[in-house]
């Protein structure tokens, strides 16, 4: 944790803006995606109130854990050139504020869930919260180049909460989508990870760029692209999807697979020179907003054809 | 010449923090008034959350 507290400038309080900013609504956004994709591919049907209130608890739990990595992260968030700007490294906001803040915002979440859908889906956000503050911000970030493969699976709980949220219990699907986000996370931070390594080696934090070094990085990135593509391919091949899905998924995860092998061939360390993995991160975002918009499609043109 | 208190200086007058410049003041005001009118529209749509959860979840029943 942080050593020295920060304070905010001048001693003014925080802009409304700058709890916002605390929420990461950037990285919110695919949370809250592939959330509603978890929610609307279950079987049944939840009000149109609840279920928007269980995309809004998603979304607070997601900003309520990212609030609570910027308030422990503080110190190193000061010494990378991304995310110097955030609301605590650049004095706009003191650490209190910030963890009153997440605190308060994912017991809100949490049980606002429980009482608008049901407690099996609170628990889990509860967990992907817990997961994303303890077990990967305090416990791995700073320990280990395996932080992001482990941390990854805070960020593949909402399709299961959302699916949750519907169903009230786990099924085959849920948990396939669960393991295609976990397997598409360390691809997608490595191949960002490989372009500012300087600054995470700066901060002190042990990506695996800095501690292995950029080879067995893009070693690793194309190794985990092809297990990622099999398992983005996996509902279909077990049933689970339809065609539109199955078809999607092949395309979309061949491209991935397609963009990931200029990765493993380039040899520079210079980031200017690295626009295969500047591609790759990029795509990586669209990539998972696309498959998991054929999930919808899929699901729709299956409900349709059933009408 | 005025004769000094002996107690003069031992027990001295709680110093006053220095005021902030006018621009500050404003600065702060404006933060507060600000944040207040956040958190009352957050409250606000909270409670229109609420009322609405309760209908649906009365409808289920």
């Amino acid at each position: 944790m942080a050593s020295a507290p920060l304070h905010s400038d001048l001693g003014l309080p925080a802009e409304w803006r700058d709890f916002v900013a605390l929420t990461k609504p950037r990285v919110m956004t695919l949370v809250v995606f592939t959330g509603a994709c978890g929610l609307i591919a279950a079987p049944g049907a939840l009000h149109p109130v609840l279920a928007f209130t269980a995309i809004l608890c998603i979304a607070l739990g997601a900003g309520a854990a990212g609030a609570l990595n910027q308030w422990y992260e503080a110190d190193i968030d000061a010494l990378m050139k991304r995310t110097e700007k955030r609301p605590l490294p650049a004095g706009r906001m003191d650490r209190d504020s910030a963890l009153y803040f997440g605190v308060a915002l994912s017991v809100f979440s949490v049980l606002l869930m429980g009482l608008a859908t049901n407690w099996a889906a609170a628990a889990g956000l509860a967990a992907s919260i817990l997961f994303y503050v303890l077990i990967y911000t305090v416990w791995l970030k700073r320990r280990t180049p395996q932080n992001i493969v482990i941390g990854g699976a805070a960020g593949a709980f909402p399709p299961v909460i959302g699916w949750l949220a519907v169903t009230g219990e786990l099924a085959v699907l849920p948990l396939l989508l669960f393991a295609l986000v976990f397997l598409w996370t360390p691809p997608h931070f490595w191949a960002l990870s490989l372009f500012v390594r300087t600054d995470y080696a700066k901060a002190g934090v042990p990506m695996l760029p800095v501690t292995a070094g950029n080879r067995v990085t893009r070693q690793q990135i194309f190794g985990y692209s092809l297990v990622m593509a099999s398992a983005a391919v996996a509902p279909w091949a077990l049933g689970e999807t339809g065609a539109i899905y199955g078809v999607a998924a092949a395309a979309l995860s061949l491209f991935f697979v397609a963009l990931a092998w200029p990765v493993l061939r380039n040899t520079t360390a210079d980031p200017a020179e690295m626009a295969p993995e500047k591609r790759l991160f990029k795509y990586s975002i669209l990539y998972l907003f696309l498959l998991f918009g054929a999930l919808l499609a899929d699901r729709v043109a299956d409900r349709w054809l059933l009408a | 010449m005025r004769k000094r208190d002996p107690l003069e200086g031992a027990a001295p007058a709680p110093a006053r923090p220095e005021p902030a410049p006018r621009s500050a003041q404003t600065e702060v005001r404006r933060r507060q008034r600000s944040r207040s009118l956040v958190m009352a529209l957050a409250l606000g749509a909270f409670v229109i959350l609420l009322y609405a959860i309760t209908i649906a979840r009365i409808g289920a029943l």
